[in-house]
């Protein structure tokens, strides 16, 4: 599939968005798509770049009509009542100036229903932003949700430090498209949603050390800056901190020790004061008259014409210097606590100031082996793959979310290219078919199959195991009773269940992977007449191990552990209220989802999702749902499989006094990997605006919010 | 004693090129302090000095602390604004406030300034509005939002000055005043389309306050500050009225007296010569011997003065007569003064650009009256600030 007619939008805002979102825009486009960049009116202007490379855009204020603009006044209005009742409550209000807070509120509102309108008239089929850390990631998101559309996100910069918005990194991301590991493990710790972290690497680097390494490039930047033959380039590099010095003493013991060889280029940080700026320039030009001060100059120029590169405290650009393959040597944070970069052993210190030994010696006798290695390894976690396919593998990405979303709309269930529906299979009345991958781990399924000889008491019941491991098959042919043995492979949990499924001859059917221990029934039957049911299981110790699914903050399933867990109704009205581009609702409420209550059960008779390793259903219901999804990660089937029931009105139930064991997890998150990420993306993409959610944020972020 | 405050930066002074200082000058009493506050030295060393001899005036330097914010700071500033409006939605959506406020808009805009606490009490704060358009720097925007947020705290009212168009004032400041003084009907009017009481809407129509909050420089009305005039000390409740002296209309001018000393209203009288002599005469014979007694029996105050400050004496006056047409009268209609040219012995001649004409003593009465009852409608701050007093 390519992107032939595919609308995407591109929210543009500063340069920093438009160098990785313009390369991976312009691709699509070569590969079909119709890009509408879109963009904000703000001070700055984000058009620039735009204009500079011919593109067309729109401003969301193109949008607005009579109707819209009656909304924005009497929406802001509103709120600004709220908020003026609440700003001057807490003493840290007042530093967030009155003016700024006007200004958040008059472009915020604005913004929000002109993007409405955007969608509404312009009806794109996916959202392509740099991230959710700013109003304009999250209005696009939230809105992208609304209207079901897919939302593809990137990242902002080296992750290098601890960030509270890291925790809303992924919120209504279909799939966050991050440089590497390093960023993962960041996003991670911060409880972004690891299921849509997808590794592409660094859509502009990639290209930016071609086309700036070019030697026609480097002679012009050279002579642009008037450097003098012969002489080794020190780029320094500082963060915000460093770039407020304008302590002349700093700057005097900075230079000391250094010699004529050298010549540095300061390149300041942008968000430097230009006023502070210029002070330290004249400080250090009063120092050192041969040294080059730049404040807006293009820093990749400088990367690729350096010789060496000293970081003062964390930037992007230290990162950066390193894929562009130059020594870099650090001073730590102008508070002193950590030398980053040296810590982690790719940077070789030149701290204290003055103390300028590892450059020269680097200069005589290159980088030390060990610091080779190390960034080596640094730049693996950091970038991915430095291989000039980043944007290829975005792409990718974009297509796959496209082809993922076609059964969503009318193929229904299943496998592309094979049967859709179950197949309708003659079956005997009142049996029940318990189906069962074998895994690699007979300990583990023989835990399983002892428990359901000892607790399953129906009178019709079969077991079908679908083996998957040829090492099984000998242990199963020692064990009697009335048993089933199909042949698979591979540990794709979906097909085996699939496969069982097809097989087995019971009206009933219960899922369930190797290493669930099977207790207590009761009810069981009855409550997948005409359900999807899970039940409470437990570890071993009695604790919690999945008691039903709910979906996070990120909207996101995970395994519920809390036992005061309450299913919300509010999730369900999200979603059965998607609305589409034309405002008319689609799925509607209907019992017990709607309004109308819960139809006789109590809330802890329901869930989001079931599963956890244990899913079951009648035949009936499984035909009409069809198959788990054979292209969804193992831990995302059940999930999968019971947002289709719930599309088609099915109820979910949970149904808590039943009882089950996870002896030991299996399947879970053996079929995901860096490059495995279609499974992934494929859940969050096929259900797009139809997840349920929880936005209690501030019990999602927990001890991420402690002071 | 009541204290009334009012923060001033940099910007506002320069935008009415240092008049707001002089606002207070209606407003200090023995019974109302008026505490002028800014970050700036400049604004403090400019209305310090200008009000030290002002016992009911005191100037305030609200010395900034200027912060270096750590990002470890920031995000724990922001861990603490997310639970303070958590519950909040933009209404017609449901989406959480604070997920498009916090990481970003609010984070990234903390600011680098704080400063101390007020002493005392107030009973009142006049604020002058900022202009949207015209974004303050950093660290007047840090002090009148910090201003603010101490007088809410403090349940101090906030008596907003418009000084800036009104189309340009931030939405948020239009919410938070309790109070809003303007300029002219059109911005009553705006206020009160945007859900503002008609009851806490002002309009300020006294001469000198009004340019006082006024950003276009008038090289006639920065005459109403001339210090000479200062020390006339008018008040706002008498009429002041311009007589030009006419070296052959004398006994019109006598009749002029004449029916303003009929007239119990307080007034102050000037009195401008022309500058003329006639033979051996000079003015100043003529009027002692003619006109003084005259106007001593005006029952009020007067003051005969140069031909030279004909303009400035015509900016201070509610009332303007002379005996003949000179080109100074309609001038002086231009910044909505009566100017009357009152003469019996002039047929009867139609209105000349502003101008009336009267020759006939009972409509002359008629027109002071009017005058005397329009300017008991001039509304000043301090008329303002009585009625907002709490």
């Amino acid at each position: 599939m390519n992107l032939k007619r595919k609308r995407i939008a591109c929210l543009i805002a500063l340069p920093h968005h438009t160098k990785f979102l313009m390369p991976v825009a312009l691709e699509a486009r070569k590969r079909g798509a119709e890009v509408i960049f879109f963009l904000t009116m703000a001070d700055y202007p984000f058009e620039r770049d735009l204009i500079k490379n011919g593109q067309k855009f729109r401003y969301l204020t193109d949008y607005m009509d009579n109707v819209t603009a009656e909304k924005i006044d009497s929406t802001l209005s509103r709120l600004l009542d709220i908020w003026k009742s609440r700003c001057f409550k807490w003493d840290g209000f007042r530093h967030w100036s009155l003016f700024e807070q006007s200004r958040f509120f008059n472009a915020a509102i604005e913004e929000y229903f002109c993007l409405e309108r955007f969608i509404e008239k312009e009806l794109p089929d996916l959202f392509i932003a740099l991230h959710e850390r700013n109003r304009w990631g999250k209005l696009t998101g939230h809105l992208a949700a609304k209207y079901g559309i897919p939302y593809v996100t990137f990242q902002e910069g080296d992750y290098h430090e601890s960030r509270l918005s890291f925790s809303a990194h992924t919120e209504y991301s279909t799939a966050d498209l991050i440089w590497g590991e390093a960023s993962r493990d960041m996003l991670g710790s911060h409880k972004s949603a690891i299921d849509k972290l997808i590794f592409i690497g660094n859509t502009h680097l990639d290209n930016a050390i071609k086309t700036y390494s070019n030697p026609l490039n480097k002679k012009r930047v050279t002579e642009e800056l008037g450097i003098p033959a012969g002489k080794k380039i020190v780029v320094v590099l500082l963060d915000l901190e460093w770039a407020a010095v304008i302590d002349k003493r700093v700057w005097f013991e900075f230079f000391k020790g250094t010699n004529n060889e050298i010549i540095f280029i300061f390149k300041w940080h942008p968000n430097a004061l230009l006023g502070t700026y210029q002070k330290a320039e004249g400080i250090i030009k009063d120092l050192s008259p041969e040294s080059i001060m730049l404040y807006t100059y293009d820093p990749y120029s400088l990367l690729a014409i350096a010789d060496y590169c000293v970081t003062l405290g964390k930037t992007t650009l230290a990162l950066e210097s390193l894929a562009f393959g130059r020594p870099l040597f650090a001073l730590p944070s102008r508070d002193g606590t950590k030398d980053y970069y040296v810590d982690m052993g790719v940077a070789q210190s030149v701290s204290p100031l003055g103390n300028w030994a590892n450059l020269y010696r680097t200069i005589e006798e290159g980088v030390p082996p060990h610091i080779g290695n190390n960034i080596k390894e640094y730049l693996r976690k950091s970038f991915y793959r430095l291989d000039g396919k980043a944007i290829e593998r975005a792409i990718d990405i974009m297509k796959y979310i496209f082809e993922s979303r076609q059964p969503a709309r009318g193929k229904g269930q299943g496998t592309r290219g094979k049967e859709q529906r179950a197949k309708s299979k003659e079956h005997i009345s009142g049996r029940v078919s318990f189906i069962i991958p074998s895994g690699d781990d007979a300990e583990v399924l023989l835990a399983t199959l002892t428990s359901l000889s000892q607790n399953v008491k129906y009178p019709d019941w079969e077991v079908v195991i679908v083996v998957n491991d040829e090492n099984i098959k000998g242990m199963l042919s020692g064990i009697s009773g009335d048993m089933q043995i199909v042949d698979a492979e591979g540990h794709n949990l979906s097909l085996l269940y699939n496969k069982g499924a097809e097989a087995a001859s019971g009206e009933y059917l219960i899922f369930l992977r190797p290493g669930i221990v099977y207790f207590k029934d009761e009810g069981l039957l009855d409550g997948i007449e005409n359900s999807v049911a899970g039940l409470p299981l437990k570890n071993p110790d009695m604790t919690p191990y999945c008691l039903g699914i709910g979906y996070d903050f990120n909207f996101t399933p995970y395994k519920i552990q809390n036992i005061e867990y309450r299913a919300q109704n509010t999730d369900n009205e999200t979603f059965m209220s998607q609305r589409d581009a034309k405002g008319n609702e689609n799925n509607p409420p209907s019992p017990p989802f709607g309004k109308g209550g819960m139809g006789g059960f109590s809330d802890e008779n329901y869930r989001d999702a079931v599963g956890g390793g244990f899913i079951a259903m009648s035949r009936k219901i499984f035909e009409s749902i069809g198959r788990f999804d054979e292209e969804i990660a193992n831990h995302l089937i059940e999930p999968d499989i019971c947002l289709k029931a719930k599309e088609l009105n099915i109820k979910v139930r949970y149904l808590p006094d039943c009882l089950a064991f996870n002896y030991k997890e299996t399947f879970f998150g053996e079929d995901v990997s860096d490059e495995n990420w279609k499974n992934r993306v494929k859940f969050f993409a096929k259900w797009v605006g139809k997840f349920p959610k929880d936005e209690d944020f501030i019990n999602f972020a927990g001890d991420l919010l402690k002071v | 004693m009541k204290r009334i405050l009012f923060p001033i930066g940099e910007r506002e002074m320069l935008a009415t090129q240092g008049r707001l200082m002089y606002l207070p000058e209606r407003i200090a009493s023995p019974d109302v302090t008026v505490d002028i506050i800014t970050y700036s030295n400049e604004v403090f060393e400019k209305t310090g000095n200008f009000w030290k001899n002002n016992n009911n005036i005191n100037v305030v330097l609200s010395d900034p602390n200027p912060l270096v914010i750590p990002a470890d700071f920031r995000d724990n500033l922001v861990k603490i604004f997310i639970p303070q409006i958590k519950d909040i939605l933009i209404p017609d959506t449901d989406l959480s406030l604070w997920k498009v406020a916090a990481f970003d808009d609010f984070r990234g805009h903390i600011s680098s300034f704080t400063f101390p606490d007020l002493k005392g009490d107030y009973d009142l704060m006049l604020l002058p509005f900022p202009s949207f358009d015209e974004p303050p720097p950093d660290k007047s925007d840090a002090f009148y939002s910090t201003i603010i947020f101490l007088a809410k705290e403090r349940g101090i009212p906030i008596v907003a000055l418009q000084i800036y168009p009104v189309f340009n004032t931030p939405v948020l400041f239009v919410k938070i005043a309790d109070y809003f003084i303007v300029k002219s009907e059109f911005e009553r009017q705006y206020y009160e389309q945007r859900g503002i009481e008609k009851g806490k809407i002002f309009i300020l129509n006294d001469i000198k306050d009004c340019y006082c909050l006024d950003t276009i420089e008038d090289v006639y009305k920065n005459l109403l500050f001339d210090e000479q005039i200062k020390k006339i000390e008018l008040t706002s409740d008498e009429l002041v009225v311009l007589i030009i002296n006419h070296p052959r209309f004398r006994a019109q001018i006598k009749e002029i007296l004449k029916l303003l000393g009929s007239l119990n209203t307080p007034k102050t009288v000037f009195f401008l010569k022309r500058g003329y002599h006639v033979r051996d005469l000079s003015e100043d014979q003529i009027i002692n011997d003619l006109i003084r007694e005259d106007l001593k029996r005006i029952k009020g105050r007067f003051f005969i003065a140069e031909d030279g400050s004909l303009v400035t004496l015509l900016m201070l006056s509610d009332l303007i007569i002379s005996t003949s047409y000179i080109i100074p009268l309609q001038f002086a209609s231009k910044y909505n003064k009566v100017a009357v040219v009152f003469n019996p012995l002039f047929p009867k001649t139609p209105s000349h650009n502003g101008v009336t004409f009267i020759n006939n003593l009972n409509v002359l009465l008629e027109v002071i009256s009017l005058c005397i009852s329009a300017k008991k409608t001039d509304v000043s701050i301090g008329d303002i600030l009585k009625k907002v007093r709490v």
